[in-house]
């Protein structure tokens, strides 16, 4: 079908198609992450494409500025005033998910689905995300397992990740420290995650001591032993910044005994406001492929502390060579219509030795490299231009399988 | 006349309602010919003859709208609206080229004053948890929500007269008013300024990138205005505690229309021996009084109705077959339907098309609409009819154009279909228009809620079968 731009046959805007060449790295990296997050114990959940508008705007897990840059509509129940979501997130309605059916906590809980959120410019507005939720993770210990589950993915799909980390805790004691009111602290953290510790540092409040050690903290990013030295600038008691920088020494340390390459990185500030710890990025090259961190999981009390991380499956695809297709379809060619049965019972034998076979017409499989001429009677094997006569299906089987 | 061959045209978009005075007068101080636009005028199209400007008279509402589709280069509209369609539609192709002198309107969010709310102070975002926001600017009203970081707030876009639901059917409102004094008389408490704005000058971004705009823009330039549309920022006060109402359901409530239905309710609830006190023709109570043991009354937009009735608010309301059926297009499981047809304010809804389209069914009209090569442009205020309209009729490629009314305008240049009501014929032939079949034929009518929200089941029956006793027999 032909498509111009004016037509209606075109993609709304910010969706991708999925074709079938992007579609096969697609699975292979799909295959990687479900297998890596197998191997750890995590059961794969999926939640609805359609969430509660009030599931979001109750977990205040979305800054304003996202919560406004979400798809909603009225559905059908749209008049009660309840307005729908296409999920913005995966954290939130995972989270949901789990209380609702009543899930025990500790749950490792994986999921491929894709979030919906409206781009200003020609980005994706749609985006595949494979994630991982542990519900009831212990201190440190969920958080290196969620990032091991990340690394191990792309490993196995040959890439090289680096992992970054940093502690939410570190933002909320700072600006707690200087912040008169809730809503100045609110604000104050909304000006770091959208312009960097820079903003903080404008605050006439912050004293000398913690100038220098936000001073440090921005100077780069280091191993274990920069969390370390850190620690050591931290002013008085720390009011909640030492704890931070213990347990992300505690993880690098623990991350770099195994050979996995860390990046100490404190001024890294992710832009959901859900996280409540340690938070990381896990980086191939310049590209973040995979980011998440430690939160507190919304619903009913009691709450419960969770670790969650989601790559992005974009970013990932375009760290992967193209994959060929393997599965090109043998043709089967019934000669005349009594054969179409023989044909079909062809097929499905080649099928359960594990070969694609689909029926064809004459004309069109001509051009193929190998194809099957199925008559009442008998079965012909064409390879090359060769024609062979097969008697019995193993040897059918036998030369396709000696082609592939 | 003079020559204007080779001029390119220019589309101008200008407000009814309530700037259309003021605008009248500063096109007059611009020396800028709109024949017809004047005080009370009913032209919704004019040229001016010398320069070939055409002018397109519409609700101050659609103006951004027509902007943003390439149907008009320049508009005059409220900032407010203006603000209210950026929020939505953060893309839409629209340049606002300065604010034009003149009254400034301002938008605030307000509540009920037995709310134990104080004026100007907002309460700490747990406090409003789960608040239920009543407005005309869905847009804004959401955008103070998120910017308040209210968790579960339930929004109710609403046609007009949202002063009129708090505390009972709201918690909140987003108005628009001059000031806060104008919350105060209407009996409310002012919260927060959630913007301020006046007239702005705006253009297409296409058309002012390539179109010569220059003369109008000449014209226009000695009424710009050093000042600027702003949103302000919300700040809470952690110690404010807020007190919610509902509504009662020991009484039957009864929601009465006002605007154009008021002309005729009033009229039918007599010949049903109903007469509330403050409700007639011309008044402008909000709360008319009922001596009907356990009934009480108020009086908001027919538009409104059957959400309200759905939700609980009312457990009755008076309203059009035309209202009702498009509720119920978009929310067939919405628990509101009709007990009675009053079969008063007869009208007709169909597809509506420029006099000279050579067709005068819509059997005939169909292979003309789907061999555009281009959506079919439907207009209407009944959005949800329309789309059942194109769906019904298999039209291929279609576009619904939501409007707010001067609706006859838009056929043909702005839309090929306009899906309107009429009861003679007179004001579509006085535009040049005409309707195909007719696909539905509204009155007005009482919808009642399918299950009832009040204990006063028996003054609901009482009133549907008052009603039903007073209408009038066919023949």
């Amino acid at each position: 079908m032909q498509v111009t731009e004016s037509s209606p046959f075109t993609r709304s805007r910010g969706m991708r198609d999925l074709l079938p060449e992007r579609m096969r790295v697609f699975r292979r990296a799909e295959d990687a992450f479900r297998q890596a997050a197998g191997r750890w114990g995590y059961d794969e959940v999926r939640t609805p494409t359609i969430e509660t508008f009030s599931l979001f705007s109750w977990a205040g897990a979305l800054r304003p500025d996202m919560l406004q840059r979400i798809y909603s509509f009225l559905d059908w129940d749209g008049w009660s005033g309840e307005r729908v979501v296409l999920r913005p997130d995966s954290t939130v309605p995972v989270s949901r998910a789990a209380g609702e059916a009543g899930i025990d906590v500790p749950a490792r809980l994986s999921y491929v689905q894709n979030v919906f959120r409206f781009s200003p410019d020609d980005a994706d507005r749609e985006e595949w995300q494979f994630g991982l939720e542990y519900l009831g993770a212990p201190d440190d210990l969920g958080d290196v397992e969620t990032i091991l589950v990340a690394t191990e993915t792309l490993e196995t799909l040959g890439l090289r990740p680096v992992v970054r980390l940093s502690h939410a805790g570190l933002l909320q004691a700072l600006v707690a420290a200087v912040a008169g009111s809730t809503d100045e602290a609110a604000r104050l953290r909304t000006a770091v995650i959208e312009q960097g510790l820079g903003a903080f540092l404008a605050s006439p409040a912050v004293d000398a001591p913690t100038r220098t050690l936000v001073g440090a903290m921005s100077s780069g990013d280091g191993g274990s032993a920069f969390a370390r030295n850190l620690g050591a600038l931290v002013p008085g008691d720390g009011n909640g910044v030492r704890t931070a920088l213990n347990s992300l020494e505690q993880i690098a340390s623990a991350l770099e005994a195994i050979d996995v390459r860390v990046e100490v990185a404190p001024a890294m500030v992710l832009d959901f406001e859900y996280y409540t710890g340690v938070v990381a990025q896990v980086v191939v090259g310049d590209a973040v492929i995979a980011s998440g961190g430690r939160y507190t999981a919304p619903g009913e009390p009691p709450s419960v502390s969770a670790c969650g991380l989601a790559i992005d499956v974009t970013a990932l695809l375009a760290q992967m060579p193209a994959a060929r297709n393997e599965r090109t379809a043998v043709p089967v060619i019934p000669l005349t219509p009594e054969a179409l049965p023989r044909a079909l019972e062809v097929a499905r034998t080649l099928h359960r030795h594990g070969l694609s076979a689909a029926p064809d017409g004459a004309g069109r499989a001509a051009a193929a490299p190998v194809y099957v001429e199925v008559s009442p009677d008998s079965t012909v094997v064409v390879i090359g231009g060769d024609r062979h006569d097969v008697q019995a299906t193993e040897d059918l089987v036998a030369r396709l399988l000696q082609v592939k | 006349m003079a020559h204007t061959k080779d001029r390119q045209t220019v589309k101008v978009a200008l407000p009814t309602g309530d700037w259309r005075n003021h605008v009248i007068g500063l096109l007059d101080r611009a020396a800028v010919n709109a024949p017809g636009y004047e005080p009370g005028g009913r032209v919704l199209r004019t040229i001016d003859e010398e320069t070939g400007t055409v002018f397109r008279v519409f609700r101050e509402r659609d103006i951004p709208v027509q902007l943003a589709l390439g149907n008009y280069d320049l508009g005059i509209c409220s900032e407010v609206y203006l603000e209210e369609s950026s929020i939505r539609f953060p893309l839409q192709a629209i340049t606002r080229i300065g604010s034009i002198e003149g009254g400034v309107s301002e938008v605030w969010v307000a509540a009920a004053p037995d709310s134990g709310l104080r004026e100007g102070v907002l309460p700490a975002p747990a406090e409003l948890a789960g608040v239920r926001i009543a407005s005309q600017f869905p847009a804004l009203a959401e955008w103070f929500a998120a910017s308040a970081r209210i968790p579960g707030y339930r929004l109710l876009p609403l046609a007009g007269s949202a002063d009129a639901y708090p505390p009972e059917d709201t918690d909140l409102v987003v108005v628009e008013v001059a000031g806060p004094e104008e919350i105060r008389a209407q009996g409310l408490l002012p919260l927060a300024c959630l913007f301020r704005g006046g007239l702005a000058l705006v253009a297409n971004s296409a058309a002012l990138a390539r179109h010569d705009l220059s003369g109008l823009l000449s014209s226009f330039r000695g009424l710009l205005v050093d000042r600027e549309p702003r949103r302000f920022p919300l700040g809470t006060d952690a110690s404010a505690t807020f007190q919610r109402s509902a509504r009662r359901t020991d009484v039957a409530r009864l929601a009465v229309p006002d605007g154009h239905a008021q002309r005729h309710t009033p009229a039918a609830l007599a010949d049903a021996g109903l007469v509330f006190d403050g409700y007639s023709e011309k008044s402008d109570s909000r709360r008319p009084l009922s001596d009907v043991d356990g009934l009480e009354v108020k009086v908001v937009r027919p538009q409104d109705m059957p959400q309200l009735v759905a939700l609980g608010a009312f457990d009755a309301g008076i309203t059009g077959i035309d209202v009702l059926t498009e509720f119920l297009i978009r929310f067939p499981a919405a628990p509101v339907g009709m007990a009675v047809d009053l079969r008063r304010n007869w009208y007709r809804i169909g597809p509506v098309v420029d006099q000279a389209f050579p067709a005068d069914t819509v059997a005939e009209a169909l292979p003309i609409w789907n061999a555009l090569d281009r959506p079919v442009r439907i207009a209407s205020e009944f959005p949800a009819l329309a789309e059942q309209f194109a769906r019904d009729n298999h039209l291929h490629y279609t576009t619904i154009m939501p409007i707010n009314g001067a609706s006859e305008g838009f056929v043909p240049e702005d839309a090929d279909i306009l899906i309107e009501g009429t009861e003679t014929g007179s004001s579509l032939r006085a535009n040049h228009l005409k309707m195909l079949d007719t696909f539905i034929e509204s009155t007005a009518c009482l919808i009642v809620r399918t299950e009832p929200a009040t204990t006063r089941t028996d003054v609901v029956d009482w009133l549907v079968e008052r009603l039903a006793a007073s209408v009038p027999a066919t023949e």
